[in-house]
């Protein structure tokens, strides 16, 4: 629960900062997805039941973003399910979890797979969003492949803040 | 160390997953309120993105003001050419349109008058050399202009030609000192001349010092024969002052002219005979008198004086 309501607000500023900054600045390719870093990288570093939580949350706000058009529940399906994939490849990698190369990586790679299931899904449900997937993926990838680094040790160190309460799993729990 | 349990975890992501999909399939049916949602989501990301648009907009505003200076300048320099391209074309329209209005005039005038008349612009005023009162005009010998043709405005008469070159012409204007035209009466009919005198206004003799004259009075041109230097009928002016000295011969007045002599533009040169004198036609409406109001004042005389006071007139 604390862990919980730590991550919301996080979340939210990623969003808002997102609306508000990020997508106001013309970037060559594509936007980077600041939102989607802080979700997946935080999952990666989550147990996979949180990080299925919070994938779901996080989802529940995208697709209650003023700025989105797509069904509700839509993103929400696609970042639990991600996030919970992440958070395992996460416990497989236990050893370098807090590297920031095999963080970026695995964020990185989290990020196409999002946006192939987001496509996926989108034809499924006949939504129109997943249709430019082709167009904005390498942009977003390379952006995600190139702020990830510079995000990554604020977010490893949110992360552990967030995890330092007794009982908590995730990385604190990993390591100890 | 805790292990997560897998199969719980997985139970719990198939769980959020299906939650997902119910929400999706209701979304579908239009039975979530989606814009409600949204709107809340406005309302609570709307301080936040203001916070950040509170640091951000500066920034921008700087880092784009900085890439565009170049381009901003040259932009400014563009739209300030344009800006005076428009300044001119809307000065020129306006010179335009007044000489289209004061062109109508004449026209109006030289029509009613049925004189056959060429109109001009007005090159340029006062002459080169001395102070003779004239005016060039452009159009010259090869319009059918030649001297002593009379040359009026919409308002009435300007004055007569004194020279003709092949594409211009001079008009002397009729307050110069030394031009002179006969002159008729409205309604009487009386003759006299009126002469420049230099200034705006025109001094009139009239032969015959025992008709009566007025301000207000006005005149028309008396003609001259074959129609020059003066044709008939153009108003001249109003009697503005009358010399009342007795004793003399004639009677003398001044005459402000119909024309405004000093703003001309375009004018128009009569180029043929006047075969019937319109008269007083070419004048404008007589103005009407002003009605001067009259008040009545009832005055009720008072009753008789009171006992009181004729006792004390008694005592």
């Amino acid at each position: 629960m604390r862990k919980t309501l730590f991550f919301l607000p996080i979340a939210i500023i990623a969003l808002a900062l997102q609306n508000a900054v990020i997508s106001r600045i013309s970037f060559p390719f594509a936007d980077p997805s600041i939102f989607l870093i802080v979700v997946l990288a935080w999952a990666f570093l989550e147990d996979p039941e949180f990080a299925a939580l919070q994938g779901f949350i996080a989802g529940l706000l995208l697709d209650f973003n003023p700025l989105s058009v797509g069904f509700i529940g839509h993103w929400a399906f696609v970042l639990a399910a991600v996030c919970y994939g992440t958070s395992e490849m996460g416990v497989q990698l236990r050893s370098s979890r807090q590297s920031p190369v095999t963080l970026t990586v695995t964020v990185t790679g989290a990020l196409l797979l999002t946006l192939i299931l987001f496509a996926v899904t989108s034809w499924v449900i006949s939504a129109e969003q997943g249709l430019s997937f082709s167009r904005t993926a390498p942009g977003v990838l390379f952006w995600s492949a190139l702020v990830t680094p510079l995000l990554s040790p604020l977010i490893i160190r949110l992360a552990r803040f967030a995890q330092g309460a007794p009982g908590a799993r995730g990385i604190g729990a990993l390591n100890g | 160390m805790a292990v997560p349990d897998k199969s719980r975890s997985r139970f719990f992501l198939i769980a959020l997953l299906v939650t997902a999909l119910i929400i999706v399939t209701l979304d579908l049916r239009g039975s979530v309120p989606g814009q409600t949602f949204r709107g809340v989501t406005k309302s609570v990301l709307a301080p936040i993105q203001s916070f950040f648009r509170f640091f951000y907009d500066p920034v921008s505003n700087f880092v784009s003001d900085a890439a565009n200076l170049g381009r901003t300048s040259q932009k400014i320099e563009e739209l300030e050419a344009k800006n005076a391209q428009l300044e001119e074309r809307l000065s020129r329209f306006n010179v335009l349109s007044r000489e289209v209005k004061q062109l109508k005039e004449v026209l109006d005038l030289a029509g009613a008058g049925r004189y056959k008349s060429v109109p001009a612009r007005v090159i340029s005023a006062g002459s080169a050399a001395g102070f003779s009162r004239t005016v060039e005009l452009d159009i010259g010998a090869r319009d059918g202009v030649s001297t002593d043709m009379t040359v009026i405005a919409g308002a009435g008469l300007v004055g007569r030609v004194i020279s003709v070159s092949a594409d211009t012409c001079i008009a002397l204007l009729l307050d110069d000192e030394t031009f002179k035209a006969g002159i008729r009466m409205e309604g009487s009919g009386i003759l006299g001349v009126v002469t420049g005198t230099g200034n705006d206004e025109l001094s009139l003799t009239l032969f015959d010092s025992a008709s009566t004259l007025k301000v207000g009075d006005r005149l028309v041109a008396r003609g001259s024969s074959e129609s020059r230097p003066f044709v008939p009928g153009v108003p001249v002016g109003t009697v503005v002052a009358v010399d009342q000295n007795s004793g003399t011969l004639t009677k003398t007045a001044l005459v402000k002219p119909f024309v405004r002599l000093n703003s001309l533009e375009v004018v128009a040169v009569v180029t043929g005979k006047v075969r019937v004198n319109p008269r007083d036609a070419l004048l404008p409406p007589a103005p009407r008198p002003t009605p001067t109001p009259t008040v009545t004042v009832y005055i009720t005389p008072s009753p008789e004086p009171s006992p009181t006071k004729s006792k004390k007139v008694n005592q």
